[in-house]
């Protein structure tokens, strides 16, 4: 297009725009412009994208988020994103260039070079205004209106690929229904949707759902919540051209929800929520080791009870919470990322991915726990400041949390204790369960965690954190001491924020960590020290982030008594303008 | 390496002790204002944004306490539930919003607009941008706290809209007016369903902060500053064209901001004032009108009291509160004197001397107030009195 033709067209557009009240508006809200810098010392090769998690620590690219809606009418709104998906579109390679196929054609790694632009979602959204349907939305969403351990939320890099019918509308009293009809996706379907063949064709996976009801009532004061949701797996059976193709149900996966949550008095605040899942599979159906659901039927609960006390001493607070959630307990659509279903920190993350020299310094942010079992929580594309995402399926136990806020220091301290509902002897090979656990474990995880703050009003506000961790994890794994498993993790780490002028805010910070493994007779010592640094820097409508990194230390992960040096430097920074 | 952990351990726990054994001042309260709970809703049409991580009753404010030591002012807003925090929070382009909302929360603003000499037609009636409402000429302030995650973002862009509207004044002299009358707090703490921030001293002028006014209310928290796309030229000026942190409205349930019902007016941004009940908010917000605040623990809306058989005050009366079109806007503090003397102000208190002035101001205002039943016949002389002794 000329530029002849662009000048008087967007006159026209604004001239549309600026019209009567009736008339479409769009709205641009949201979009934004991200460009990633990574460096460090190239432990590993990037294997297609740029991140940590794909052995990324070099290159930079620039990804750009598109986000419209458009007000059609009172009652109509329909919107859609678009956004580059640059798993590996290097700055250095001008959308490809450099990994074009002489022989023409593209590979799927050199797809991942090229800056396409990708429909992340489309949806409408009505409001019709019926006293019994207020709201329905057609296409995607991120399916946040749910729980985490039912129809969760979907990992960010994915988000808005879900598609689906959502309609809710009010009770009396307060109370609303829901109803939702999500298309899954066929990596959550069993087996991949590919039955229990691996990879012969299955057109019905086109069609797969899960269907869930929701409904909320407040109650005197309290708030109650139930759901149900269902999802049958087809499988294409004898073809007919004159009557259809017979379809079979090979696999059900159906889970329910109670929650409630209020203040039975001032200061004293409770939740609840259980949890049943079931897993059926079709008489002869059985699971392959690679699938993410339950290789046969198993049903399983889980429950979560939470209670926030804040205690008539100013400033002491304690927050409880138990938790008991089945091995085997299976919701396709749980979420696998991006939910934090429980109250404990986790486990040190600073030992995150240890092992692998791209992770030498472990992750930057605490644990996650997830609502998805091990085959599913999702850790893929993240860079190492991220939070890593941990399953918590199978976990039971409790967490303590006491708060005390004495001269203006706020301080905390965890202390939790896991048990697994996966502890078990000689788990049958073809159990149900036997694709996601370890046949014998015999396993207790112990986190203490205590944290301080501190504002010194010098040089305009030194904000100075502290924290201690310590994590125990045994495993007994059999019988016999022959393959006992200990680890014990400890770590000190300490940070300094000012504001240096107004619009840039720098953190150093200093972490000593220390991992101590023992299996059988066998064990060695690992330690390592972070130095960090990190600055945030904004315009309006500009944003920076920047974190640095240097990791030094000593490892024994062969445990053989021999240590050896290691040393890692890594940095991302990012910029963003925010529409 | 033994070594260093032993002396991290040191560091920690001195770090730890520090504060612990340092002398921290004593906190003498000042005020308590309760607010009624399930009145978040602004002028009764706004939505929850469809967010999983915003639900009623995050943005509904139950109580502002005011409390005092040595080196200022601790104010605390509780709502009805648990301050979310930002490491929970969706980001945009999935990078950390504990990056840039380092306060410990990020989903609402509060905006406290203090009259501290109670007096009708002294002080500014604007509120800041993107706020969209008027303070009611009666409770017009000198002071103003803004709690906003990001304060130095919002204060920053504040000063560029003031500097780009108003070219002629230095950017210096920009920042100082600004600073002398409002305030963005960075000492802040989050609790719970409580959030603290700290004022200090030195922000207030001398006096007694029992008898101050002050109107409050909650706005939901943007935490980007968004650009403005404009297709064809504006006329919109740089103070009307920034949200300043504050969630606009938009028809239907949108995801990322308040909602409100397709087809109708859209309503303000304001989601809860302190101090009135659902039904006063309703009136004072449904109009854009002004809002009117709090002045000795009593919503301004309540014209009369009926003292029950223990002496407690009781609300049983309540009228519409009055309302006048506020016709200043925030450039006008850049045109303001110290003093606080209104431009144009004119008339016969200009022959006599400054300071006299003033208690004649007081004394006019004092009257207004017992001429509307604002204040008893009691109150009426105790304050003539105490005025009428610093002659």
């Amino acid at each position: 297009m000329s530029k002849h033709t662009i000048k008087p067209l967007c006159v026209a557009i604004g001239l549309a725009l600026a019209g009567s009240a009736s008339a479409l508006t769009m709205d641009f809200s949201g979009t934004n412009f991200y460009m990633k810098f990574l460096d460090g010392t190239q432990q590993g090769a990037p294997t297609g994208s740029i991140d940590t998690a794909t052995g990324g620590d070099q290159g930079q690219f620039t990804e750009m988020n598109l986000i419209f809606k458009a007000t059609v009418s009172p009652q109509v709104e329909a919107g859609g994103r678009i956004q580059s998906r640059s798993s590996a579109a290097y700055w250095t390679e001008f959308g490809g260039f450099g990994q074009e196929n002489a022989g023409g054609g593209y590979t799927a790694d050199q797809i991942n070079h090229q800056k396409f632009m990708k429909l992340r979602g489309a949806y409408v959204e009505l409001s019709p205004g019926y006293s019994w349907l207020s709201q329905v939305r057609v296409g995607t969403s991120d399916w946040g209106m749910f729980d985490p351990f039912t129809v969760g939320k979907i990992r960010y890099i994915d988000r808005d690929n879900y598609n689906g019918l959502y309609f809710k509308g009010p009770i009396a009293a307060g109370s609303t229904w829901e109803l939702a009809r999500v298309s899954l996706p066929s990596y959550l379907q069993f087996n991949w949707g590919q039955g229990p063949v691996c990879c012969s064709t299955d057109s019905t996976q086109y069609n797969e759902a899960v269907y869930i009801a929701q409904f909320k009532v407040p109650v005197a004061g309290w708030k109650f919540a139930v759901s149900h949701q269902t999802f049958n797996d087809h499988m294409l059976g004898a073809a007919n051209s004159f009557t259809g193709a017979q379809k079979n149900v090979i696999y059900q996966n159906n889970v329910s929800a109670l929650k409630a949550e209020g203040s039975p008095l001032d200061g004293l605040d409770l939740r609840g929520a259980f949890y049943l899942s079931k897993s059926n599979t079709g008489a002869g159906t059985f699971g392959e080791t690679w699938g993410n659901a339950p290789r046969s039927s198993i049903t399983a609960r889980a429950y979560k009870l939470d209670v926030d006390w804040a205690t008539p001493v100013d400033g002491l607070s304690f927050a409880f919470q138990r938790f008991d959630i089945g091995a085997g307990y299976y919701s396709a659509t749980a979420a696998r990322r991006e939910s934090d279903v429980l109250l404990t920190e986790g486990t040190e993350s600073a030992w995150y991915n240890w092992g692998a020299p791209i992770w030498a310094g472990g992750a930057t942010a605490d644990y996650t726990q997830s609502a998805s079992n091990g085959m599913i929580t999702d850790n893929a594309y993240m860079d190492f400041n991220e939070s890593p995402a941990q399953s918590s399926v199978g976990w039971k136990g409790g967490t303590v949390v006491g708060k005390l806020d004495v001269a203006s220091t706020p301080m905390s301290l965890e202390v939790t204790r896991v048990g697994y509902n996966n502890n078990w002897q000689n788990y049958s090979a073809t159990g149900p369960l036997s694709n996601m656990y370890a046949l014998n474990q015999d396993r207790t995880t112990d986190i203490a965690a205590f944290k301080i703050n501190h504002i010194f009003e010098v040089l305009g506000g030194l904000d100075v954190n502290g924290k201690y961790k310590k994590v125990t994890d045994t495993d007994k794994v059999a019988a016999g001491a022959a393959d006992d498993m200990e680890t014990k993790d400890s770590g000190i780490t300490l940070s300094v924020g000012n504001q240096l002028v107004s619009q840039l805010y720098g953190t150093l910070s200093y972490g000593q960590y220390n991992r101590d493994v023992s299996v059988g007779t066998t064990s060695g010592k690992n330690d390592k020290s972070i130095i960090g640094a990190r600055f945030a820097y904004n315009l309006s409508g500009f944003e920076v982030g920047v974190l640095s990194q240097w990791i030094k230390g000593k490892e024994d992960i062969n445990r053989d008594g021999v240590q050896s040096k290691f040393y890692q430097y890594r940095m991302k920074a990012f910029a963003q303008v925010n529409f | 390496m033994k070594m260093q952990r032993i002396t991290l351990r040191f560091i920690l726990v001195a770090a730890l002790m520090l504060p612990v054994l340092s002398v921290w001042a004593e906190q003498q309260p000042v005020a308590s204002i309760s607010d009624a709970s399930g009145d978040d809703h602004g002028s009764g049409a706004l939505v929850y944004p469809q967010r999983a991580d915003f639900e009623g009753g995050d943005l509904d404010l139950l109580l502002m306490q005011a409390s005092r030591d040595a080196e200022g002012y601790w104010f605390e807003a509780k709502f009805r539930n648990a301050i979310r925090d930002p490491a929970a929070a969706p980001a945009v382009s999935g990078e950390s919003l504990t990056d840039f909302a380092r306060k410990g929360f990020y989903q609402f603003n509060i905006d406290l607009y203090i009259d501290m000499d109670h007096l009708q037609g002294s002080g500014n009636t604007f509120t800041l941008p993107g706020r969209k409402i008027g303070i009611d000429p009666a409770y017009a302030w000198e002071r103003a706290v803004i709690l906003t995650p990001r304060p130095e973002l919002m204060r920053q862009q504040l000063l560029d809209a003031l500097s780009e509207q108003f070219p002629g004044r230095t950017n210096a002299d920009t920042e100082a007016r600004v600073d002398r009358a409002i305030f963005f707090p960075t000492r802040i703490r989050v609790r719970g369903k409580s959030i603290s921030f700290f004022v200090p001293a030195g922000f207030f002028p001398e006096g007694d902060a029992r008898d101050w006014a002050v109107t409050a209310f909650v706005t939901g928290a943007i935490t980007t500053i968004p650009a403005d796309i404009s297709l064809l030229p504006t006329t919109r000026k740089p103070l009307d064209r920034i949200q300043l942190g504050v969630m606009q409205p938009a028809s239907g349930h949108p995801r990322d901001t308040f909602g409100y019902r397709p087809g109708e007016a859209m309503p303000g941004p304001v989601v809860d004032v302190l101090g009135a009940t659902s039904a006063q908010q309703r009136r004072m917000l449904a109009a854009n009108n002004a809002v009117a605040g709090v002045y000795r623990e009593q919503h301004a809306a309540n014209e009369s009291t009926r003292r029950g058989a223990a002496g407690d005050a009781q609300i049983t009366e309540q009228k519409a509160p009055v309302m006048t079109t506020p016709v200043m806007t925030i450039g006008n503090l850049l045109q303001l004197e110290v003093a606080g003397v209104q431009p144009g102000e004119a008339g016969p208190v200009e022959s006599i001397p400054v300071e006299v002035q003033s208690i004649v101001k007081r004394l006019r205002a004092l009257q207004q107030l017992y001429d509307q039943k604002l204040i008893d016949e009691s109150e009426y002389k105790e304050q003539k009195q105490r005025i009428l002794k610093e002659l």
